[in-house]
């Protein structure tokens, strides 16, 4: 009997257009005159329902804006629902953009600390994870040299071997395959199988349809901050194929 | 009033959690600030000490006649009032320029800027070497009152803490914010007696100062302690601690009523 681990109850997501422009003193007292007017509304995502079990592996597909990735950020606790409920339980690795957090002035191994504690693990797991992260991001030779130097391919080695060194109860990876050269995303996606195998629970957005059938049972497929389906993997995905 | 306890619990819990990452927050802040320079951090000592001789040798012919030991007037002045600007200024800033974090990871926002508040603290503490060798060079004495200095210091922080919290919030609902505190802090650095005597102003001006200068509690208590050798004055120390507790909850209530919002804002 496996348990729920991640449970959305008519979530929504709305965001006000208006306040997010930019405006000058003119347009800002013209405002406030007509206050209405200007309040639009956008809902980024409406009324989701989502139940997630321990050890299960979503993918989430859907044009671009269509609300996958708000979806992830309200699942790690970044956004807060407008409306609806978001309960998680369980300890989450976000990795909504590789090596966020990363100080390029720092070197790699200052690095290596600095986004292990952004992430939430203490200094005992980083300096016991710490030649697992070296040896997965082969970057040995380039460990004190500032990230700044670094190429992007190597950013992106060292963001995901960070993220997924301690095991996660639920890993959220938004598109992380899609930098990197095509030995790197074997490799995570090697990585990703393991984890899998351990019990993570893996949330995981991508535009490759080969990624998500390789990699998850379950696909959610949103439209528009609407779900347009909802199940497994074969019948949504043959759905969002056709 | 159950719930208040619940989330002063949760808080705290929280802020241990995050101990080991404010830490190197802090760290790094001092880092950067220093790095590639062949001096390092011996620029947090010679800084203020380099400042203080230039503005002593330009001011010291104009006020020397009304101060004793200008040096020593001087910076306490400039230790104490740019402490206020400095950690203000870098709290101000500090949710802002984290936003890209702020969106990508879920770490409770105010670590940013405790994380500058601790880098200034840090930075004053070296200042109080160079006040040190000021005091050293000068040949003024330490007395007693010394003693009374903490309690100065820890009215200093928690005014400039709770201001600096509630410009954080501020600045990221109204950019203007950053610009206008630019020229405030201009006007507040004349308007605060750091090299010239209070007393070379017009009356109305000295009553203005003495009684609504936040900072000029702080700079009047740590010159009676290390100037004129006496207990800070009474009053003054009501002032500062009214002043600080006024400000720490101002920035504390108005970050705790904005934080919900920061991330749609930031």
């Amino acid at each position: 009997m496996s348990k729920v681990i991640i449970r959305l109850e008519h979530a929504s997501v709305r965001f006000n257009l208006a306040m997010q422009k930019q405006r000058g003193i003119k347009e800002h007292v013209m405002g406030l005159l007509r206050k209405e007017l200007l309040f639009q509304e956008f809902f980024a995502l409406r009324d989701i329902n989502l139940t997630v079990q321990e050890g299960e592996s979503w993918g989430f597909v859907g044009r671009n804006g269509s609300g996958k990735s708000t979806l992830l950020k309200l699942i790690t606790g970044i956004l807060r629902p407008y409306e609806g409920t978001v309960q998680v339980n369980g300890h989450v690795a976000p990795l909504l953009e590789l090596g966020a957090g990363f100080d390029m002035e720092l070197t790699g191994r200052e690095n290596i600390v600095m986004n292990g504690l952004i992430l939430g693990m203490t200094n005992a797991e980083i300096r016991a994870h710490f030649d697992d992260i070296v040896a997965f991001s082969e970057l040995e030779k380039f460990l004190d040299v500032p990230l700044k130097n670094y190429s992007s391919g190597m950013k992106s080695r060292l963001g995901f071997a960070i993220a997924t060194c301690v095991r996660p109860d639920i890993l959220i990876a938004d598109e992380v395959l899609s930098t990197g050269d095509r030995a790197f995303q074997a490799k995570c996606e090697q990585r990703m199988q393991e984890l899998l195998k351990d019990g993570t629970t893996l949330l995981f957005v991508s535009h490759s349809p080969g990624a998500i059938r390789k990699m998850c049972n379950k696909v959610m497929w949103l439209n528009e901050g609407h779900v347009k389906m909802v199940g497994d993997m074969e019948t949504v995905m043959d759905a969002y194929e056709k | 009033m159950k719930q208040f306890i619940v989330d002063v619990k949760l808080t705290v819990t929280n802020c241990i959690r995050y101990l080991p990452l404010l830490g190197n927050l802090i760290s790094r802040g001092l880092k950067r600030k220093y790095r590639r320079s062949i001096l390092g951090y011996v620029w947090c000592v010679l800084n203020p000490l380099l400042v203080m001789l230039i503005m002593n040798f330009v001011f010291s012919h104009m006020f020397s006649s009304s101060i004793t030991n200008f040096p020593v007037y001087l910076f306490c002045g400039r230790m104490m009032f740019s402490f206020i600007t400095d950690a203000t200024g870098a709290m101000e800033n500090s949710i802002l320029s984290n936003g890209a974090l702020m969106r990508k990871t879920r770490i409770p926002y105010y670590i940013f800027p405790m994380s500058a508040f601790c880098t200034s603290v840090v930075n004053f503490l070296f200042s109080l070497v160079a006040f040190a060798l000021v005091l050293l060079f000068t040949g003024t004495p330490l007395s007693v009152h010394v003693a009374a200095f903490p309690l100065v210091l820890l009215e200093m922080f928690a005014f400039s803490f709770g201001l600096g919290l509630f410009l954080a919030q501020a600045n990221v609902f109204i950019r203007d914010v950053n610009y206008l505190y630019a020229v405030f802090i201009t006007g507040w650095m004349y308007l605060t007696p750091l090299f010239y005597p209070l007393t070379s102003l017009p009356e109305i001006m000295q009553y203005l100062i003495t009684y609504f200068n936040p900072a000029c509690y702080y700079v009047d208590q740590s010159r009676a302690i290390f100037l004129y050798h006496a207990w800070p004055d009474g009053a003054l120390l009501l002032r500062g601690a009214i002043a600080a507790a006024v400000f720490l909850v101002l920035g504390l209530v108005s970050y705790g009523r904005a934080k919900n919002d920061l991330i749609l804002y930031v």
